[in-house]
């Protein structure tokens, strides 16, 4: 017997051993295979040669020791294992004994000081008999099975002929230990490390397939095997002939073709360009390697990055050149945690092949055990064990991200675009179709079935208000300050205003505009306007004059309704100007009865302005049966009734505040309205909560925060429930939300251009680091996820989310490019009139059909609830004199708010108060740049176009502190910091330092808690330092776990 | 220069068989006397000794199949650096 000496791990086995010991109860790395054998086994005789072949072979004897988190290996001289002989024959169904016995015993855990494999003979049938033979990856690699295989085969065949050898030795793997030894230190300045060092620094984050993002995953896996039929095998075999396709090798061309496939598939189910798998590379270097049992293999990274428009052809071109510089450059222990741990999706092209067992017939069964590396998503096999000239696909899908529906589905996903590459490899990855006809079904139609007819038919905004004045004349409809008026006021006052501007030639559907400060007077123009048959236009007072007098211009408006002190400073241009206050007594003259013609279902309501990318804002047309439809959603789902106060607070030009002003007037309830400016206050929010008894009321997420961190909420006794719109809220925020109150938050999402709001989530308690939903549409409305060819993305993926139905806006007002460009042909719609509002907005559907909202498409931006197109920044920046070019960008301060910051290029500009007036003149004031930043010059992507993602990070925030040397507090804090100066390169460790940032992995993490297991008897989780990665933060966390143990112990 | 590149192939990629006997014009790659890693092994080796760079769109079969389609792969790298 040779040596018994211990010896360090191969870096191969390094990298296992650490992926071992984080999971250590996981059988992740059990290599278990069933050799079926349809033949008489003599298992006296395979016993005997199996017992030869443990003790002639290094890697069976071999076991791995670690006392103080230094594993070493040690090759045991004899060998203390018996082959077990089991005789299922007997069984009512011995094929599923087995299936059961080996489910079982393929999941065992190994104790790796014990023995690293386990072998069984089953027998099934007279003549049929499995060999199991399951080995722990630290011994094992696909190729060491073929070679055991092929030994075991030989030594049986000896045996059954009574011909054992004596003396059996295979090729000792303590030869590679040598070899990758005598190797480090000329791969130390080698262009291979440096080519891989170089990568690490550069690799793309994992992409989210199907959206998911793995949270919780143990690594528990299903293994869907897919054979690819001989048909299509050959032509694959036929493709690696092509003159393009082709390599050193068929095999070689074949793994660039899969490679290729594979990548599409990430591509076209994450949304993710930037992409990024692992793959092993045999490293068998030289034949006697090629001959050798035991862990060659080691893991590298391949990338490519998929552009718009690809075809097979450009991004197989993109493989074959990353996968040279792989097969170049994947060098034995060159492998690392940087590059081995980055990827979640793993292709494993098999090129090995069993054949037959000593010329007895077999089929190979490779056995999953359940598990995978938590962190992989996706394991793809390609294999031909059986030399049955077809391929077999074997995907392990982690359940974490793959649900038994997504597990159903992906590998068909995987198999078109395998199949398009085959048919036409010239076509664009993003023109073939991915989703099986049922799948398009669920997401177009299934997803979106919400039809719902509202009576009475054929309703404008005014008619359940007119009908509602009838039954409850004399309650109060509205109040501002000590101001009321009863529904039969109110009526009357609108349709005398109505009647006074048909007399200033009012038509259906004019434009006339409003500037108002919030009032009574506010939703009297409102409700007049609407009433004369006309739509609204709603002014901010506070606009420039510019932008006020574009608008009117634009929306080609000749009545401006206003007050007094308003249209004193603010001269419209071309238009004839009502003071809604001074001008009253023109109005009272006129019959306070209701108008006899009424506005129709396809009148225009009212136009709101939104800021345009190219400059100018543009203004959304919306017709009645658009903004009832959602009026009439909302009162089926949430009863208002005659003691529901609503709180009028959103400024009018945001079209939230449109609910505001009709919902609670349907159904008998009253509006307060808040003071001018009102809104902006939580003192006086609560103030007038309280005063009035409101019971339901509206925030943007970043108004929600600042209400809920002012004292006195116990003033929102009368609150019944919440709304919040306009931007994303995060889980922080709304579990905040649910801590103070104890009511519904409705969270709604919807673009103005279809009718405030198309879905509703009902928030609920969730993790601080999931999404909270936006939900599922409203009634009459489709929403559908789909990609650039306008098809739906599958179920989970991100997609661009289109609006149909009825609550889709006409479009923009005299923008009809701009119209036809956002609002598209529903192609899903049986009405081949039917439009859709592409938003531009990305989101996805969870398992359960509910939409996230993931983000903007474009540079369009959300700061505080209001949409800014950066765009229109920037173009009015380059208005400056002073400025050649400006890039407007949202960041995040140090106080983690979103602020915009402007970059220009031109002539320096002392400070930033020319700007602030030059834009004050001309955009709304949240559109004003916190920062302006003078670069000399952008930097700039291939295409010329400005690369923002590398604009500068810092200099208009508040300088980046360098993190300074904090000593260790604690006794505890000095132990562990000494620990960590032992482990990590570094000379001292304070407070705040990382243990990531001073190069702490998992396996100085191993180490890091063995040594604490030594210090303090304490057993800790190897990734506790991972969670909490700082000095202070792990130090407390340890104190927690101490804490916990000394709280159980006293308590039992 | 033939030699050259035989002798490397016998001494380190197939090193330890014997009797190899390997010929210029001998098909390495169908065979799978050479395997993908082995001819990367091999490219690296032309690269070093003969001053030639070879980009990824030629790591085709057709420049490696045999000792004397690399001879004259090198020939045309040579000719086409001395131009460019």
């Amino acid at each position: 017997m040779r040596n018994t000496q211990e010896r360090k791990l191969s870096r191969s086995q390094t990298l296992l051993w650490t992926g071992q010991m984080l999971h250590p109860d996981s059988p992740v790395y059990n290599m278990a295979i069933g050799y079926e054998i349809a033949a008489v086994i003599d298992p006296a005789a395979f016993k005997a040669a199996f017992r030869t072949m443990v003790a002639g072979c290094d890697v069976l004897r071999t076991v791995v020791i670690s006392d103080d988190a230094t594993p070493r290996q040690k090759v045991l001289s004899l060998p203390d294992f018996d082959l077990q002989f089991i005789d299922l024959s007997d069984r009512p169904d011995p094929e599923a004994a087995y299936k059961m016995w080996s489910a079982d015993r393929s999941t065992r855990v190994f104790d790796l000081s014990e023995t690293l494999f386990d072998s069984a003979l089953i027998k099934l049938a007279p003549a049929k008999f499995v060999w199991y033979f399951n080995q722990h990856h630290l011994v094992t690699d696909g190729w060491s099975l073929t070679v055991l295989h092929a030994e075991m085969s030989k030594l049986y065949n000896l045996a059954r002929n009574g011909q054992l050898p004596q003396e059996y030795e295979t090729l000792p793997f303590a030869d590679y230990l040598d070899f990758e030894n005598r190797r480090k230190e000329e791969l130390t300045d080698s262009p291979a490390a440096a080519y891989w060092q170089q990568k690490a620094e550069n690799l793309p984050p994992p992409p989210r397939l199907y959206g998911e993002k793995g949270q919780g995953s143990t690594g528990r896996a299903e293994r869907i095997t897919l054979p690819l039929g001989t048909a299509r095998s050959e032509a694959l075999r036929a493709l690696t002939k092509e003159k393009d396709l082709r390599a050193f090798t068929p095999d070689m061309s074949l793994f660039n073709i899969f490679t290729t496939v594979l990548f599409a598939f990430v591509q076209r189910v994450s949304g993710q360009n930037e992409l990024l798998i692992g793959a092993p590379s045999h490293n068998r270097p030289t034949p006697a390697f090629k001959q050798t049992p035991g862990v060659f293999i080691e893991i590298f990274p391949l990338t490519a990055t998929a552009a718009k428009g690809d075809t097979f052809t450009d991004l197989f071109r993109k493989v074959r050149s990353e996968a040279g510089q792989y097969l170049r450059y994947a060098q034995p222990g060159l492998s690392s945690p940087a590059l081995s741990g980055s990827f979640n999706v793993f292709l494993n092209y098999i090129s090995g092949k069993f054949g037959d067992f000593t010329g007895l017939p077999q089929r190979v069964d490779w056995l999953l055990p359940d598990y995978i590396d938590p962190a992989h998503h996706l394991r793809l096999h390609i294999q031909d064990f059986d030399d049955t000239g077809e391929f077999c696909l074997q995907f392990d899908l982690n359940t974490a991200v793959f649900d038994e529906q997504k597990r159903q589905n992906a590998p068909a996903h995987f198999l078109r675009l395998l199949d398009a590459f085959i048919e036409n490899r010239e076509q664009p990855i993003a023109a073939c179709e991915l989703l099986s006809d049922a799948e398009k079904r669920h997401l177009i139609y299934d997803l979106n079935n919400t039809k719902k007819d509202y009576t009475p038919a054929g309703q404008n905004l005014l008619t359940l208000f007119e009908m509602q004045v009838k039954k409850t004349p004399d309650a109060p409809a509205l109040r501002f300050a000590e101001e009321v008026w009863t529904y039969r006021e109110f009526n009357e006052k609108a349709n005398r205003l109505a009647r006074f501007l048909q007399t200033q030639g009012v038509d259906r559907e004019q434009v006339i505009a409003i500037c108002a400060e919030r009032s009574l007077a506010m939703p009297l123009a409102i409700y007049g306007i609407l009433k004369a048959g006309a739509a609204y236009l709603p002014i901010d007072p506070q606009h420039p004059v510019e932008r006020v007098n574009f608008m009117l211009q634009d929306a080609n408006v000749r009545l401006f309704l206003s007050q007094k002190h308003l249209t004193e400073s603010l001269k419209p241009e071309g238009v004839q100007v009502i003071n809604l206050d001074s001008d009253a007594d023109r109005f009272t003259a006129f019959s306070g009865e209701n108008l006899e013609q009424k506005p129709q279902p396809q009148d225009l309501a009212y136009v709101i302005y939104t800021s345009g990318s190219t400059g100018k804002p543009k203004g959304v047309a919306v017709e009645h049966r658009s903004i009832v439809n959602r009026l009439d959603w909302i009162k089926d789902l949430v009863q208002l009734d005659a003691t529901d106060v609503y709180l009028q607070k959103t400024p009018y030009t945001f079209d939230v505040s449109v609910p505001e002003f009709f919902w609670a007037l349907q159904i008998g309830g009253s509006i307060v309205m808040a003071q001018p400016g009102g809104h902006k206050s939580p003192p006086y929010l609560l103030d007038t909560i309280e005063k009035y008894g409101v019971t339901s009321i509206h925030f943007v997420p970043s108004m929600l925060r600042v209400f809920l961190e002012e004292k006195g909420l116990e003033k929102c006794a009368s609150l019944r429930r919440v709304f919040i719109s306009g931007e994303a809220i995060s889980a922080s925020l709304q579990n905040r939300f649910f801590n103070k109150f104890d009511l519904p938050l409705h969270n709604l999402y919807g673009p103005t251009e279809a009718a405030v709001e198309v879905t509703r989530w009902q928030c609920r308690p969730i993790p601080e680091d999931a999404l909270v939903p936006i939900g599922v549409p409203v009634a009459n409305t489709q929403i559908y996820l789909l990609d650039d060819e306008l098809r739906p993305v599958p179920q989970g993926s991100p997609g661009e989310l289109y609006i149909a139905g009825v609550q889709v806006a006409c479009g923009y007002l005299n923008r009809p490019e701009l119209t036809a460009e956002r609002f598209v042909a529903d192609p899903f719609s049986p009405d081949p009139g039917a439009k859709m509002y592409r938003s531009g907005d990305l989101a996805r559907y969870r398992p359960d059909g509910v939409i996230e909202y993931l983000g903007r498409v474009d540079f369009q931006v959300k700061l505080r609830g209001f949409r800014i197109e950066l765009g229109e920044i920037e173009t009015r920046l380059e208005e400056h004199v002073a400025v050649t070019q400006a890039v407007a960008v949202v960041r995040e301060n140090d106080k983690k708010e979103q602020e915009l910051v402007a970059f220009y290029t031109g002539e320096k500009v002392p400070n930033d108060i020319p700007f602030i007036h030059h834009l004050a003149a001309r955009l709304p004031e949240y559109m004003i740049p916190k920062h302006f930043v003078h670069l000399p010059e952008f930097p700039l992507g291939s295409s010329g176009k400005v690369r923002r993602k590398d604009l500068p990070q810092s200099n208009f925030v508040t300088e980046k502190t360098t993190t300074t040397y904090a000593a260790p507090d604690t006794q505890l804090e000095e132990i562990i910091a000494e620990m960590w100066c032992e482990l990590l390169p570094a000379e001292r460790v304070g407070k705040h330092d990382n243990f990531l940032d001073l190069g702490g992995h998992s396996l100085t993490a191993i180490r890091l808690v063995s040594r604490i297991a030594d210090a303090f008897e304490l057993n800790l989780p190897i990734d506790l330092v991972f969670k909490n990665p700082t000095l202070a933060t792990y130090a407390a966390a340890v104190e927690g776990v101490m804490l916990e143990i000394l709280a159980e112990e006293s308590g039992e | 220069m033939q030699q050259q590149i035989i002798t490397y192939i016998e001494t380190e990629l197939l090193a330890g068989q014997e009797n190899l006997n390997l010929t210029a014009d001998e098909d390495l790659l169908t065979t799978g006397l050479i395997d993908s890693l082995g001819t990367m092994k091999l490219i690296a080796f032309l690269e070093e000794t003969y001053d030639i760079t070879v980009p990824a769109e030629d790591m085709t079969i057709e420049y490696f199949m045999t000792v004397n389609d690399m001879a004259e792969y090198i020939a045309a790298r040579r000719t086409a650096n001395v131009i460019s």
